[in-house]
């Protein structure tokens, strides 16, 4: 038998027990510790005079699964893994290798324990098989073979179970290695190696893999196995096509818009500046646009309200001061852009409004000569009408001469006198309609002028029984109006809601005239109790020189409201139901008014 | 002068014409209305005249007249309305009607101006018109051509 030298015999004999580092016992048949080394004392403290299962355990019974029974019985070592408390109190894993002593006469007077702390590394290998399971990414372990030997949970779950297959044919379905196997080029070099892969998965979806190659080294420095990651960014390339499609989609959009776009970062400078604002600020496609240059190109009533931070800035008509120093019209409007209550610069859309200013100007002249066209049509009938009433009158002066009838001479005279009366009162407000002044606006407060024409009108409505009433909005801002010629629509309105009244039938005796300021319009409206219109009556209202007052009107006051309002970039509206009433409206929206004449501006 | 002119039209020979001898004229210019009952009493007819608030209907029904003469740009209801409603009625759809106008001249109004009003087909076109200002002679040749027909055809 291999024996020692005789000194280290000795050491072994006497000092061997007390210095090795497990813990170790000697235990008799009733179970109670007879001897212990130095380590044991160490680690479960006070023993003698108790038994081993107090001492591991604090129990006063044997274990049910007593290691030391087997021990005794079967008179072979056991190997075990049980938790015990130590002196401390705390509980710990050992290993415990419990071995029988036999003597002479073959019989098991005692048992030698040797506990071994495994504690941490029980620990660690738990905690690494956590990680390899759970990390979220898929792990496999590869042999050269290209035999997969081992998978994590998460691999598991989305593949199945793929240990002894080959790599190829278990991830992507295929009979040959594929070319750019990852595998492949660490086995070769030793080195770590990176791919984009397609995997197959359980439920028949193709799912795309970031995947890392590393050799498994072993001490020596060779490897055998490696350990393949795969991270699944089919979710990442999915978001990425979308991003990439939203990116896409909004850079056509704002490359082709008619309308420029720009945007300013969150300290101000121009990150955005499209083709159609470039070519609004007359820049060149490489040109950049600072943050000075957009300044002194936009007004300032719109970098006040950017600065004081408004969320979102609207002007429907400014102006913008091109590179040679002219204005140009257009509408501005802009948003704040917040991602996550955060500010992150805002987004501006300009729209070059010179070009409707233009056509805008084409249909008002459209509009006036049309009504100018009504106006001729309608003068030739009132001619014609006049020249035949004194023909009328001229007749009956003639036949009255020849038959001697005085009263048919009375007769005829009136007629002729009150048709020349009638044809100097036509001519002059056809005149005074024909030239049609030119339209001198200037800022006037809106009240001035209807309470100035309701004032007038006072005492004759007073004197039918008829009540006039202005109503006035709060605040109602000054408006580039022409004074006269409002005056005069409004005295027109006002004189025919009164001659309403006088002829309803139904007795109406209110007219209420009101100055409204709705959606940036300014608004005037007549409204009056009287005999109301019948469509046949509305139809024509406005289309050709027409009175219903006979020889007291000249059908020229609505046409010339209508050409005033014209004028002023506005329209004019009227509701009315017969026997109910009637009410005009006016309406002026503020952006459409005339420019004011010369040194008369509106603010 | 012209006015010699309107006061020598002669008085028409009214042989074969007759019955109630009656004109209806519808006119909303009251100096209108003098004028032409005074021209049309002048050449022996019995006039009513009236504007056109009133319902023409039932007056054309009690004055029974021969013959309507009816102004067209009437400001609260057109003649051509009327006229319409006229002849939409069988029993006084047989009346002739000249209308009256300064609208539009006569081969004008009858060749295309009619059907612009009126584009429905079984209303037919009035027997006359007369342009304004009027032409007194070329207005009794009418009323006298309209009555023969009518006469004719009865």
């Amino acid at each position: 038998v291999n024996r020692p030298p005789k000194r280290v015999e000795k050491w072994i004999q006497t000092q061997l027990f007390d210095t090795v580092p497990m813990a170790m016992a000697v235990i008799d048949a009733h179970f109670e510790i007879v001897y212990a080394n130095q380590a044991f004392d160490a680690t479960f403290g006070q023993w003698q005079g108790r038994r081993c299962h107090d001492v591991y355990l604090g129990r006063k019974q044997r274990c049910r699964d007593c290691v030391g029974t087997q021990a005794f019985q079967t008179r072979k070592p056991q190997v075990s893994k049980q938790s015990c408390v130590d002196r401390d109190g705390n509980q710990r894993l050992y290993i415990k290798h419990t071995l029988p002593v036999i003597d002479e006469q073959g019989q098991v007077p005692f048992l030698v324990e040797m506990c071994t702390d495994v504690t941490e590394s029980d620990q660690i290998k738990r905690e690494y098989q956590l990680l390899f399971d759970q990390v979220p990414c898929n792990i496999l372990i590869i042999d050269r073979d290209f035999r997969i030997v081992k998978t994590n949970a998460q691999a598991s779950k989305i593949m199945g179970n793929l240990v002894g297959h080959r790599c190829y044919k278990g991830l992507k379905g295929l009979d040959e290695k594929c070319v750019e196997c990852t595998a492949r080029q660490t086995f070769e070099d030793g080195s770590l190696h990176t791919g984009h892969h397609l995997w197959r998965t359980l439920d028949g979806e193709t799912r795309h893999l970031h995947v890392i190659t590393v050799p498994i080294l072993q001490d020596d420095g060779s490897f055998e196995t490696v350990m393949e990651m795969a991270v699944d960014v089919t979710k990442t390339l999915r978001l990425e096509d979308g991003l990439k499609f939203a990116h896409s989609f909004l850079e056509t959009l704002i490359t082709t818009a008619m309308d420029g776009i720009f945007a300013l970062d969150e300290s101000g400078e121009v990150r955005i500046v499209n083709p159609a604002a470039r070519k609004l600020f007359n820049l060149s496609k490489a040109q950049n646009l600072s943050r000075d240059q957009l300044n002194a190109i936009l007004p300032a009533e719109f970098w006040d309200q950017v600065r004081a931070g408004q969320p979102r800035v609207y002007f429907p008509e400014t102006t913008i001061t091109c590179k040679d120093g002219s204005l140009l019209p257009v509408r501005l409007s802009g948003n704040k852009l917040n991602i996550n209550n955060k500010s992150k610069g805002m987004a501006f859309s300009i729209q070059d409004l010179s070009e409707i200013k233009r056509l805008e100007a084409d249909k008002l002249e459209a509009e006036r000569l049309a009504a100018v066209g009504q106006t001729v049509a309608g003068l030739a009938h009132g001619i014609k009408n006049l020249t035949t009433a004194l023909e009328g009158g001229l007749y009956l002066l003639n036949s009255g001469v020849g038959k001697g009838d005085i009263e048919r001479i009375q007769k005829g005279m009136e007629m002729l006198g009150r048709n020349i009366e009638r044809i100097t009162m036509f001519v002059k407000a056809f005149l005074s309609f024909a030239k049609g002044r030119e339209i001198r606006a200037k800022c006037n407060p809106p009240q001035a002028i209807a309470k100035e024409v309701t004032d007038m009108y006072v005492a004759r409505a007073q004197q039918s029984g008829i009540s006039l009433a202005f109503e006035a909005d709060q605040k109602v801002a000054p408006a580039v109006i022409d004074y006269e010629s409002m005056h005069e629509c409004l005295t027109n309105l006002v004189g025919n809601a009164i001659d309403a009244c006088q002829v309803s039938e139904n007795g109406g005796s209110h007219v209420t005239v009101r100055l409204l300021e709705r959606k940036g319009a300014v608004i005037y409206e007549v409204e009056d109790d009287g005999c109301g219109m019948d469509y046949e009556l509305k139809r024509k209202l406005f289309t050709t020189f027409f009175t219903t007052k006979g020889l007291g009107g000249t059908g020229l006051g609505l046409l010339m409201t209508k050409k005033i309002v014209h004028e002023h970039g506005g329209t004019i509206e009227l509701e009315s139901e017969p026997k109910k009433g009637t009410v005009f409206r006016i309406v002026l929206p503020r952006h459409r008014l005339p420019q004011p004449i010369e040194g008369a501006d509106c603010q | 002068m012209a006015a010699l002119v309107i006061y020598a039209i002669p008085v028409l020979s009214r042989e074969g014409v007759s019955m109630t001898n009656k004109i209806l004229i519808v006119e909303d210019e009251s100096d209108i209305r003098t004028y032409l009952s005074a021209v049309l009493m002048d050449q022996g007819f019995e006039t009513v005249a009236i504007d056109e608030t009133q319902a023409v209907v039932p007056a054309v029904r009690q004055s029974a007249p021969e013959l309507i003469i009816m102004d067209i740009m009437m400001p609260l209801r057109s003649g051509i309305s009327i006229f319409k409603e006229l002849r939409q009625q069988p029993d006084l759809a047989v009346i002739p009607v000249i209308l009256i106008s300064g609208y539009s001249g006569r081969e004008d109004f009858m060749a295309n101006e009619f059907r612009r009003l009126v584009p429905e087909r079984e209303i037919t076109a009035p027997e006359g018109f007369v342009e304004k200002p009027l032409d007194l002679e070329m207005l009794m040749n009418t009323i006298e051509t309209v009555l023969e027909t009518k006469g004719v055809a009865q």
